[in-house]
């Protein structure tokens, strides 16, 4: 087992690769009384193509597998894995996002029982055509109601714009067409390719006892048989790596009160390492604060001119295999909208270095509001990127962010910015 | 923890704790809610939290917290029973991960906040007043936007009398907004400052002293509270079911619906409430969970959550609207056997493990542990004790006898557009 010291925040990292494959992180948290626990493993909604384990030729599935595969989990031939959970007192739950599946609870007893649960019940596929073809009626409902949400929507269309032959812009759990072609077999050949230990970790953060929770989890693998460790075989997630063929506009007519327009940019950058793409991530979220946050000239300049207003958002995001920004808005002033974010973007070199005395403040923010993270169990092992991110916790993208120097984000505008990757997509009222 | 009382009316309450990294402090202030007072209480706390004197622009005001180690300080309005509620809120990194002075700093920045607002001439800066009324504008027009949020607002609506201030939201009416201007609010803002209980509390790895000291300098006058000893919501239950259906662009439907429950927060039947709710409808393993979502298929999210200072009970599901009938008569059925005690003792061992969990799970979040002293200090109760034994003593016959106080009161159902 290997441990990490962190001595300036007391705090310690436990890690150990199993026989198995499984990558174990413990994170004991001091005078906490719940203990956080998530399975993962790194299959989403953009594995629509891989090579099934035990077969050779490649196999393109519906969209939605991954999720639709994490709703079936939980049930099995003779018990559903959440009353387990129940019995035991914890609260559990599961996501699927484009690039994981995760299987979660959070308890402040029985952790034992709890952990042999969450790891039997995830390593125990049971699907049947009568169960999976009952799951399509929740899982409708589910696409449903997120094409009700204008904010979802807003997202999804710029993912549309950004990779419009890419499985990333389609719904997480499907479209209506697609769930209903799931079946069985399919889930089963998503199963055993994607759900092998050694493309999964577990990551446990709160109340516990590092070596007993160790043994406790050896204990529980040791009985089970598994295939020697091997990886899955997935095609490349991008059709064409160098973004030509980003959309650059386009437009939704939606039930809302107010127009909505985002701004997007993508990133075609790849990086040798996990260190390397958290350093990267770092640069950009130091880049963009600098920019566009509330402390921004550019920020007052257009909340004063009524461009943008509370609603104004931007995020940058990091998953396997691609990279985006986005800046949003609910406005009345779309274009304004989009040519001040777009004019500032090009001109990010001349705009940063006119803020550069903003920098150390800028930085000690972001330091703090990660600090701050550092309270939350869930949070820490939610913000855990896994195998993209060389399995980095919390306390290393601090120490990566508290490294990074002002002259360093210009190799970042230099990666991240071009002007031919931009896109902009809006959500309009109906015209009455 | 360590209570001072500042001034009549203006109270201090301290708990020092090393646990955490960010120390929390919450400024309430407290006066009963009327007609016309949330929407200009609520515009006041966008003002609040915008810029203050010293720092005349937000951006000048978010600047002083990106100094403080990305500090946060921000104010919002809400509602216990009748008491209407400005919170101003604030957290920082503590000093040991940071630099000295950082509490302190913070202390300041909240008593500019408080105390010196951008008032030039007795009227609020017009600019940034006319800014934000439109952005509480557009807020407001936008809840329509977030169906599960709005349906809910309108079952409540439905549930309270026609008289009743409630119907009034807490962040106030969009045609209320047109009547306040720069100089009303000043009126506002004094109002608050000079009549409004007062509970200021503080979280974190603190000195109490220092804490008293600094706090003590700050300028609040003594005043006798404006609040009446009980705030709940007490309406009577009346005969006639108000039922509301309402069309919209919408994929997919709504269906809600509200119980008379006269239980209240920390009363004597609190704890059996809370087993009963987890039974019918506030956990994974409720009937409403397991019956309408998982074996019929019928929907998405179908929950159950009490009202403990408004004395009712709200489910809420989002349906398929072909089902409405299908899916009303079933969730009727599920309030019914709870009121039959048809339930097994394993569930409610389940649903109790459950709330005892989610209990010490509390103990681990900061900020909600400072909310939850708040709504205990506003309801006048002492902090809770023996929560967990407390739970486990409910027994099968108080859920069942409890659930039989359910009637149902409000039927309304958001469907799409043909």
């Amino acid at each position: 087992m290997q441990q990490f010291k962190y001595s300036e925040f007391n705090q310690n990292v436990y890690q150990k690769q199993l026989d198995n494959g499984l990558l174990v992180t413990l994170l004991p948290m001091e005078g906490f009384h719940k203990t956080y626990a998530v399975l993962s493993t790194e299959f989403g909604s953009i594995d629509n193509a891989f090579v099934p384990d035990q077969k050779n030729e490649l196999l393109t599935v519906p969209d939605g597998v991954a999720h639709f595969l994490e709703h079936k989990m939980f049930e099995k031939a003779d018990h559903d894995a959440f009353d387990l959970f129940g019995k035991l007192g914890a609260d559990a739950n599961a996501f699927t996002s484009f690039t994981q599946t995760r299987y979660l609870f959070s308890t402040t007893a029985h952790l034992h029982e709890n952990l042999d649960v969450l790891l039997d019940f995830v390593q125990d596929p049971y699907f049947t055509e009568q169960t999976v073809n009952k799951e399509k009626g929740i899982i409708g409902q589910e696409i449903t109601m997120y094409n009700d949400d204008p904010s979802w929507r807003l997202y999804l269309g710029m993912l549309g714009n950004l990779y419009p032959n890419d499985p990333m812009h389609i719904d997480i759990a499907g479209t209506q067409e697609s769930i209903q072609k799931i079946t069985a077999p399919i889930l089963y050949d998503a199963y055993r390719t994607f759900y092998q230990p050694a493309n999964m970790n577990l990551f446990v953060a709160g109340r516990l006892d590092v070596e007993q929770v160790l043994a406790w989890v050896e204990q529980n693998q040791a009985v089970k048989h598994f295939d020697e460790p091997k990886l899955p075989k997935r095609t490349a997630v991008i059709s064409d790596p160098t973004a030509n063929d980003v959309i650059p506009f386009r437009t939704l007519t939606m039930a809302v009160e107010r127009p909505k327009v985002m701004v997007g940019l993508r990133g075609i950058q790849s990086f040798e390492n996990g260190k390397e793409r958290l350093l990267y991530k770092w640069r950009i979220n130091l880049l963009l604060a600098m920019l566009f946050d509330e402390t921004s000239a550019n920020f007052l300049r257009l909340y004063d001119t009524g461009v943008i207003d509370d609603s104004f958002n931007y995020n940058f995001e990091i998953q396997r295999g691609f990279h985006l920004a986005t800046f949003s808005t609910d406005t009345d002033q779309m274009e304004q909208f989009a040519d001040a974010m777009i004019q500032i973007l090009k001109e990010a070199p001349e705009q940063l270095a006119a803020v550069k005395n903003q920098f150390e403040d800028v930085k000690h923010a972001m330091l703090g509001r990660l600090i701050n993270q550092l309270d939350s169990p869930e949070n820490i092992a939610m913000l855990y990127g896994g195998s993209y991110f060389d399995h980095a916790t919390l306390l290393d993208e601090i120490e990566i962010l508290r490294s990074i120097d002002y002259d360093e984000l210009a190799i970042a505008i230099d990666q991240f910015i071009k002007p031919e990757r931009l896109s902009v997509y809006q959500i309009v009222p109906p015209t009455k | 923890m360590v209570d001072f009382n500042l001034q009549p009316g203006v109270r201090l309450h301290i708990e020092p704790t090393s646990r955490f990294h960010v120390n929390r402090i919450l400024i309430n202030f407290a006066t009963p809610q009327t007609a016309d007072n949330s929407a200009a209480r609520n515009l006041l706390a966008n003002l609040l939290e915008t810029s203050t004197a010293a720092y005349p622009t937000q951006t000048a005001f978010a600047k002083a917290l990106n100094h403080l180690y990305g500090a946060d300080a921000s104010a919002s309005v809400s509602r216990i029973g009748y008491a209407h509620t400005l919170r101003v809120r604030a957290e920082a990194v503590d000093d040991r991960f940071a630099q000295p002075g950082i509490f302190a700093s913070l202390v300041d920045i909240l008593y500019q906040m408080i105390f010196h607002p951008l008032i030039t001439d007795g009227a609020f800066d017009a600019a940034t007043f006319k800014t934000q009324r439109q952005n509480v504008a557009n807020e407001l027009a936008s809840i329509k936007e977030n169906k599960q949020y709005y349906a809910a607002w309108q079952l409540d609506r439905l549930y309270y009398d026609q008289s009743s201030l409630m119907r009034i939201p807490s962040y106030g009416r969009l045609e209320d907004l047109d009547k306040l201007t720069p100089a009303s609010l000043v009126e506002t803002y004094y109002d608050m400052l000079a009549h409004d209980q007062v509970d200021i509390f503080v979280y974190g790895n603190v000195d109490p002293q220092t804490v008293l000291d600094l706090f003590r300098q700050w300028p609040l006058s003594p005043r006798q509270s404006p609040l009446p000893k009980d705030i709940y919501y007490r309406q009577p239950f009346h005969h006639r079911v108000r039922e509301l259906s309402e069309r919209q662009d919408v994929n997919q439907a709504k269906l809600n619906l509200a119980y008379h429950f006269p239980v209240f927060y920390r009363d004597e039947n609190y704890y059996a409430a809370l087993v009963m709710n987890g039974i019918l409808g506030g956990t994974p393993y409720s009937k409403l969970f397991a019956n309408v979502r998982e074996k019929a298929s019928l929907a998405y999210y179908a929950s159950s959550q009490l009202r403990l200072f408004s004395s009712h009970l709200a489910i809420q599901t989002g349906i398929d609207a072909k089902n409405y009938h299908q899916a009303r008569q079933l969730i009727e059925a599920q309030v019914k056997a709870v009121q039959q005690g048809d339930f097994s003792e394993t569930v409610m061992q389940e649903v109790k493990d459950a709330l005892i969990n989610q209990y010490q799970t509390g103990l681990d979040a900061p900020g909600g542990i400072v909310e939850h002293w708040l709504v205990d200090c506003m309801s006048n109760r002492l902090p809770a004790e023996n929560v967990i034994e407390s739970l486990q003593q409910v027994t099968k016959e108080q859920v069942a006898d409890l659930a039989k106080k359910l009637q149902l009161q409000a039927v309304y159902f958001l469907d799409g557009e043909e």
